[in-house]
Parts: C-alpha cells; sequence; structure tokens
C-alpha cells in the first residue's frame, strides 16, 4: 500500500499550495445534488441528474475530490493542468489531488459493496491524439487493471449521454467493479456516458472519481453556497465518497494526526 | 517547453491581444479575454471568432488590428517592452494565476523563471521595520533570490534599496502606467531599478495612480512570487489585501510576528495553509529556504508515493 510517510508530506503539500482556494465537496441531502454534488435548492437531484435519473447502467457511486469554480483560481487550474503546453504549477497540483485521492479515498469504494478490481479514465471527446495528462497521473497509482476506454472520433452532442461516446478496448471478467477516473464534471455527459460503456463491456459495478465539479458561480443559487465555504480550506483525509469520514467497515485512515496545518 | 517556436509571440497575435483588450467584445472583462486566449493557444483566432469583420471601415478609421499594430510600435520605440500571456518569456509562476495579466509593460531586464519574494509592508514604517526590511532583502539576496516590491513609500522602499546595495536583482510591480512614477518620491528609485532590474506595469501607459489600480497590482505581485513576506502593516494596509490574495492562490505568507502581534487581520490568517509567522529576520529567512526546497521535496515524495 502506499507508503504512509508520502502521504502525509504530500497532503501538507497540497494544503499549503492550493487549501486556500480548493474546497471539499458538500455531501449533504437537499443541500447538493445526490449524485454530482452541485448546489441545490430542497431537491435530492439537480436538474441534470434527475433527468437521467432510472436509466440503466449510470454510476453506482459518484465521489468528487474538490470544487473548481469558473474564473477563479480553482477552475483556472483545472484548465491549466492540460492546457497546451501545460501550466507546470497546475498540472503539480492536479497530480497531487488525484494521486492523495486514489491513495486515501480509492479503497473507499469499494467498502460497502465489493473491491474494485479496475480501473479506467475518461478520454477527450472526439478522441485526440497523445496520451490524456489525467491518465499519465491515474495510471501511477490506480487499483487493478486498466480497462483502457477509446473515445468516438466524431460525436455529435459529447455533452450528450451515449454509449456509443466511448468503447472499452476488451470485454470485462464477471463481476468486474470499475474505479473510473474523470477531471471535470460539468453536466456528468462524459463520466455517464463512459459508465454506460462499460457496462456494456460486462461490468458489474461502477463507481466514479471526479477530480473537480464544476461550479458557475453565476447560477442559482452556487454564489451563496461558495460565500458560505469561505475559510473551510482543503483537507485531503475528507471521504470524496461520503463529504465526511470514510466508510465504515474498513481501518480508520491513521494518518489525519500528522497532516499538514 | 523551451527554445521552440512559439506562435503567441508573433507582431499579429500581440496585435490582436491589444485590439482584443481594447475593444472588449461583448463587454467582456480583461480576464475572461485572457483565458479565452489562453484555451485557444492563439489572440488572431479568438480575434476572427469574437469581433465581426467591418465590410467597410468608417471614413478616416484604420482598421483596428493595425491601429494596435501601431500603437505596439509607439510603445516599444519608447524603450518600453510589451510582453503578452502568450508569450514563452511572460513571467512563469504569474501565468499560474487567475489573475495573470494579459499583457506586460516592462523596462529593465525580463527573466521567465525568476525566483523572488515579495517584502511589504507599511508605507509609514518604523525604524525597526525598515531594518528588517533591509535585512530580509539582503538576505534574499545572499540566496540569489529577486527582491519583489510594489515601490510604494517605507517598507517596500527600504527593501528595493538594500536589494541595489547589495548588488542583487530587484522588481517593482507599479500601479500606474509604466511611464509614471508614483509616489513621485520614488521616481529616481524606480529609475535605478529599471536600469538594473526590472519595473513591470500591467495598466496601459499613461494610466494614472487608482485605488483598485494597486489591488491589481498586489495580485500581480502575489503571482510574480514565490512567496510574500509581509514585514510590517496596519490594519487598512495594502499588504493586508496582498496576503489575503496569496492565501488565495496558494501562495505561501510569511507574517512577522510584528504585524501578527498588531493586526486582527493578520491573526486571523495564522492557521491558514500556506501561513507562517518568523518571530526574527532568521525565522523569515529559514522559511524562505525551505520553500525553495519544497518542489524537491515533493518530487521525493511522489516518487516514494506513485511510480513515476
Amino acid at each position: 500500500m502506499a507508503d504512509p510517510g508520502a502521504v502525509a508530506r504530500l497532503s501538507a503539500a497540497l494544503v499549503a499550495s492550493a487549501g486556500g482556494y480548493l474546497r471539499n465537496p458538500v455531501r449533504q441531502e437537499l443541500l447538493t445534488c445526490a449524485v454530482c454534488a452541485t448546489p441545490v435548492t430542497g431537491f435530492r437531484l439537480c436538474y441534470q441528474c434527475q433527468r437521467r435519473r432510472g436509466r440503466t447502467g449510470l454510476a453506482d457511486a459518484t465521489a468528487f475530490l474538490a470544487y473548481a469554480v469558473a474564473g477563479r483560481q480553482s477552475g483556472y487550474v483545472m484548465q491549466g493542468y492540460k492546457a497546451r503546453p501545460p501550466v507546470p504549477e497546475h498540472r503539480t497540483i492536479v497530480t497531487l489531488l488525484v494521486l492523495l485521492g486514489l491513495a486515501r479515498h480509492a479503497g473507499c469504494a469499494g467498502r460497502a459493496s465489493v473491491p474494485v478490481t479496475h480501473w479506467a479514465t475518461v478520454p477527450s471527446l472526439p478522441a485526440r491524439p497523445g496520451e490524456h495528462p489525467l491518465h499519465a497521473i491515474v495510471s501511477r497509482l490506480a487499483p487493478g487493471g486498466e480497462v483502457v476506454l477509446a473515445a468516438a472520433d466524431e460525436v455529435e452532442y459529447s455533452r450528450d449521454l451515449d454509449p456509443g461516446h466511448f468503447r472499452a478496448a476488451a470485454p470485462l471478467p464477471a463481476g468486474a467493479h470499475v474505479l473510473l477516473v474523470d477531471d471535470t464534471w460539468a453536466r456528468g455527459g462524459h463520466a455517464q456516458s463512459a459508465a454506460l460503456a462499460l457496462r456494456a463491456a460486462g461490468a458489474a459495478r461502477v463507481s466514479v472519481l471526479v477530480a473537480a465539479r464544476w461550479i458557475n458561480e453565476d447560477f442559482g443559487s452556487n454564489a451563496t453556497f461558495l460565500r458560505g465555504l469561505s475559510g473551510r480550506d482543503y483537507d485531503p483525509a475528507i471521504c470524496p465518497w461520503t463529504g465526511a469520514a470514510c466508510p465504515a467497515g474498513i481501518t480508520p485512515d491513521r494518518l489525519e494526526a500528522t497532516d499538514g496545518r | 517547453m523551451s527554445g521552440g517556436q512559439n506562435a503567441g509571440s508573433t507582431p499579429q497575435e500581440r496585435a490582436a491581444l491589444v485590439a482584443l483588450l481594447r475593444e472588449r467584445p461583448g463587454r467582456r472583462g480583461w480576464a475572461e479575454i485572457s483565458a479565452e486566449v489562453l484555451e485557444a493557444g492563439s489572440a488572431v483566432s479568438v480575434w476572427q471568432r469574437m469581433v465581426p469583420p467591418l465590410l467597410v471601415n468608417a471614413p478616416g478609421e484604420a482598421d483596428r488590428l493595425d491601429a494596435a499594430a501601431a500603437q505596439i510600435a509607439g510603445w516599444t520605440g519608447q524603450g518600453w517592452r510589451v510582453l503578452t500571456i502568450l508569450e514563452e518569456d511572460y513571467p512563469a509562476r504569474l501565468r499560474a494565476i487567475h489573475q495573470a495579466p494579459p499583457v506586460l509593460f516592462a523596462r529593465g531586464t525580463v527573466t521567465r523563471d525568476d525566483l523572488a519574494v515579495s517584502v511589504v509592508g507599511s508605507r509609514q514604517a518604523s525604524p525597526r521595520g525598515l531594518d528588517v526590511a533591509a535585512g530580509v532583502a539582503r538576505g534574499l539576496v545572499a540566496r540569489g533570490v529577486t527582491v519583489l516590491g510594489g515601490l510604494a513609500l517605507g517598507i517596500d522602499a527600504a527593501a528595493h534599496r538594500a536589494a541595489l546595495g547589495a548588488g542583487g536583482r530587484t522588481v517593482g510591480v507599479i500601479g500606474t502606467g509604466i511611464d509614471r512614477a508614483y509616489p513621485a518620491p520614488n521616481r529616481e528609485l524606480q529609475e535605478q531599478i529599471a536600469e538594473r532590474g526590472l519595473v513591470l506595469s500591467q495598466f496601459w501607459p499613461g494610466a494614472p495612480p487608482q485605488r483598485h489600480n494597486f489591488l491589481m497590482r498586489n495580485a500581480t505581485m502575489s503571482g510574480y512570487g514565490l512567496a510574500t513576506v509581509v514585514v510590517e502593516a496596519g490594519e487598512q494596509s495594502g499588504s493586508r489585501a496582498q496576503a489575503r490574495i496569496a492565501v488565495g492562490h496558494g501562495r505561501p505568507v510569511i507574517l512577522t510576528s510584528l504585524v501578527v502581534a498588531g493586526n486582527d487581520w493578520a491573526r486571523a490568517l495564522v492557521g491558514r495553509p500556506g501561513v507562517h509567522v518568523a518571530a526574527h529576520l532568521q525565522g523569515v529567512l529559514d522559511v524562505v529556504d525551505q520553500l525553495i526546497g519544497e518542489p524537491a521535496a515533493v518530487g521525493a515524495a511522489l516518487g516514494r508515493l506513485a511510480l513515476s
């Protein structure tokens, strides 16, 4: 398993260099969407997630490491890490965010059900040449074997929910639990389409881990919601699946004591 | 990515960016234009997308791109360098903050990977504050670190002067156009810095001193530097703004215990990410040393955590 000393050191480094502007997503019924953690006003699901509700094959569980706010430092970092050329500082922040998310919370995906057996990342849509920067990060630490997802070369509406947007390179063994990782969730079309594609390849369970839930301050009550998070600096110990402590039935994460200030 | 051809540094790109900032299509703010241009990797393509071509120019009105190119030629003729965010020489650390100015005006030596630390504080500084500022500046120079300041009276000026005195590099980020000096008593100092270091402005030439400009200038200083040292400050100072902005950028802040003792805002920052308190001069420099070593330490820990 991950070197606890390295995890503690890197957690401190992430907090020192991004904790002032990254915010842990809130998972609270009727305050944020039960699927995608975007602010809602008194509903269980946001408009997009409600619209898709009932469709079989969507993600069984979703987790978000941080909010990324359009036009703010958090949003700028999520764009800059994959700009061409990338902004090196942004690449470092996203690397720390995702690798710590995997090291500390990939296992949490399997606690409520069965352990993760495979991983995949959501590719660019339509397909682009070269390795996606997220794939380069995730492949360093992801649990289990990789399911290679390929994106369609041409799509009409890339944000639509469509299992044809992605295709797994090979069928999955019975009972496979895939941890699907994406960098940004705006409406969820990419990640959910990829989940459907994994399902088509035979996945029994799909858990989606997203680096950042994209938030537009101008929308609804989002600005008020974000103001309520001011001063709540980023804490890598908070579980992205629950918004609180890691799910029960596991060895408690003992790293908190040595975490960054 | 050093070396290779950079599409962003052609005269056409520079003119298109200046024209976009002048025109502000759809009343977009500069930050929005900046983000669009960065994403596209080209100001020319953003211009073509956002600005509908005029079939016929109004009588006597030159093409807007030609007008921008002529204006840039005028500025460079004055000896000012015009540096856009698309250019490879644009300060690398500054590019990483969301308030990175789309265009900079420079007098002096531009260094892309300048390792700099802001030394800021009160305009009405105490003799002890001025001493600490000069000591921090000399310590930075001894480490090969650039002393960054806002060319204000008091702490900033003491740090700039000490850096020059120690033969080090100093950079002044000003809140007016590059052709102006504010406050007037620092005009001579600004000239020296332009000659031996670098003076930067993010405002159009001719821009007068305005309150809001100084806040934007503080954001630029936070972004340009590795960290911000607040030597001595009052409750309503620009240093307070810069310290808060830096936390929002994920840039470290070093507060002297003098500052913490005297200010509610400083006490509120203690415990926030990246905020350090130093009891004495050596304490400030120790934190700086630690920050300089941080990328290597993080790299080593990453190597222990995961395959590369």
